[in-house]
């Protein structure tokens, strides 16, 4: 009996040992991160990413470039709003909003090449964020924030598939409306906009509700969802991508932007065990982000992966630690903090895919951004 | 004294001339003989040559005969079978499509767009299936009953050449044996006036 309260009190003892370790690993890594973004920052708010993007980008259009740039930007500027305050942070978050806030909209790129959409989502999700943030409260920002997510999303309903959600190409139709579209940009504007409502902000609820319901019609009995919104989704057998190891990323966002809609009042099948499960296979099958994340061609890893799935499933991921019981979260914690601190460099940036000049910020803000997340999941 | 040199001048001058016509005539003969020789080999040649055409025009025959007939007919029934599955596929797609837009009601050029160009998707599809019920319509009427002559005029060909290159060398080599017996004649008749003189 004597043994077994020894051998409890043990596992227990190394439990929280491991916790505090990746705590402190976690921390250490945000810093890190964060000081990479603040070097990272022009003096005009934003970040000087594509300076002379066809000199070194495989994609030489440059509106493309400054789709990502503002995407970018908007990442980083939602890595710096998870964070407590700080003069210091405040400061630079005022200046990157003004950035968002004062650029110009970006425009199509191409007839067939529609990557501004991931301007406007990204941007969309960091001024809801900047709306609720005290510092931009404060300096009397929210009005000009506000005015330009009206404006963006104005942008965001104009590509809007007639199949019911976003992607970033059009070659399929070369349309003024795109008709393909993703789950994964879906739901990413299934997020801004369910942040914006929830601001109290004039939403196209239509829109919105039909873009909730293409991303319950992307999800497979697997509990992945389909790369592309499909007229009849199947999972795919063998080495396809439309399934849980080609999804890993995918469902993590999908199940946040629903979760999150089922929060607002909205019916979707998402709850805290569709979350859970989603992790788990997350976690049980990372192996396959690992082997993606640095490899130079798009989906050239075992089921399709992508380099950049990595962060961007990693950050909805630590979004979703935080809708668990914290136990929970606890439980999947120190793999997620070893995830991702991993793969930090010693400047303090993160890189998953040399994609353009903006792979190792959007890279560091994504990581930092899903560490705070995670951070706060197990602070409640 | 100058009668008796000349007579034998002209006596050497005959035993030269002689000499002359037997190493001709037997250098005609070496030649008729190597040309024998290489008849021969080519008559084999062109004997395999005709044998194999007409083993590959009866083998062809009888896989035409025993399956190839059969299997090219339900080739042809499972491309129709084929196009009709994807005409299937396409007419069901078509109408997911159409609820899904209705469903969305996201009304816009885009959707309108591509909704036509499944219809003519499918029109061109519809096309596909005519041809291939055709394609067995004229394999019944037409391709088959070609094929089975060609392949019939094949071995009846290949039986025929076989049959013209066997009477051909036959000829050939006859009028060759004649030559070499013509020399032979000649040159006993060389040897016998030279023994004379």
């Amino acid at each position: 009996m004597n043994s077994l309260i020894a051998v409890t009190l043990l596992c227990c003892s190394s439990q929280a040992q491991q916790l505090e370790a990746a705590e402190q690993s976690c921390q250490t890594a945000i810093e890190r991160g964060t000081n990479f973004l603040y070097r990272q920052q022009a003096d005009n708010g934003g970040f000087s990413l594509n300076t002379d993007p066809t000199l070194h980008d495989v994609w030489a259009n440059s509106e493309a470039n400054r789709s990502w740039h503002i995407a970018t930007t908007s990442i980083a500027a939602m890595a710096w709003m998870a964070q407590p305050r700080e003069a210091t942070r405040d400061s630079r978050i005022g200046r990157v909003i003004d950035y968002l806030c004062n650029s110009p909209l970006a425009k199509r790129p191409d007839d067939w090449d529609t990557d501004n959409t991931w301007a406007y989502v990204y941007s969309l999700c960091a001024l809801t964020r900047a709306a609720n943030h005290e510092y931009i409260k404060s300096t009397k920002r929210s009005a000009a924030v506000k005015r330009r997510a009206k404006l963006v999303m104005q942008e965001l309903y104009k590509y809007q598939s007639p199949m019911g959600g976003w992607a970033y190409y059009a070659d399929e139709t070369k349309a003024v409306t795109p008709n393909w579209a993703t789950s994964f940009q879906t739901a990413v504007a299934v997020i801004g906009l369910l942040e914006a409502k929830k601001l109290g902000w004039a939403v196209d609820e239509h829109r919105l509700q039909v873009a909730i319901d293409t991303l319950i019609h992307c999800r497979l009995p697997d509990g992945s969802y389909t790369y592309s919104v499909e007229i009849i989704p199947r999972v795919d057998v063998g080495t396809g991508i439309d399934n849980v190891k080609g999804g890993l990323s995918r469902i993590q966002s999908c199940n946040y932007a629903l979760f999150l809609a089922k929060q607002m009042g909205y019916e979707t099948p998402i709850g805290e065990k569709q979350i859970k499960e989603g992790l788990q296979h997350f976690f049980a099958q990372h192996h396959y982000l690992d082997i993606a994340r640095g490899r130079p061609l798009p989906h050239e890893a075992f089921h399709y992966n992508s380099g950049y799935f990595y962060f961007f499933g990693h950050y909805y991921a630590g979004l979703l630690l935080g809708v668990l019981p914290i136990e929970d979260a606890k439980s999947f914690f120190p793999a997620y903090v070893d995830s991702v601190v991993k793969t930090q460099h010693d400047d303090g940036s993160m890189l998953d895919f040399f994609f353009s000049a903006s792979g190792k910020v959007y890279g560091a803000a994504f990581g930092v951004a899903g560490l705070c997340h995670a951070r706060d999941s197990i602070k409640r | 004294m100058r009668t008796t040199l000349t007579l034998l001048l002209v006596c050497c001058c005959q035993t030269l001339f002689a000499q002359n016509d037997t190493d001709l005539t037997l250098s005609d003969l070496r030649h008729a003989e190597l040309q024998m020789t290489a008849l021969v080999n080519s008559h084999s040649l062109e004997m395999h040559d005709a044998r194999n055409s007409l083993a590959v025009a009866e083998y062809d025959l009888a896989v035409f005969n025993s399956f190839g007939q059969s299997e090219t007919a339900k080739t042809l029934a499972l491309d129709l079978f084929l196009e009709q599955d994807a005409l299937s596929n396409a007419i069901e797609e078509l109408e997911q499509l159409k609820i899904m837009y209705d469903r969305n009601n996201l009304a816009d050029v885009t959707a309108q767009m591509v909704l036509d160009r499944a219809e003519r998707s499918l029109l061109r599809q519809q096309i596909s299936v005519e041809l291939a019920q055709t394609a067995i319509a004229k394999w019944e009427q037409f391709g088959m009953i070609h094929q089975q002559r060609e392949l019939n005029d094949a071995v009846t060909s290949a039986k025929l050449n076989l049959a013209y290159l066997e009477a051909e060398h036959v000829s050939s080599r006859f009028e060759l044996n004649r030559e070499i017996d013509d020399i032979k004649l000649a040159l006993a008749e060389i040897r016998a006036e030279t023994n004379n003189e």
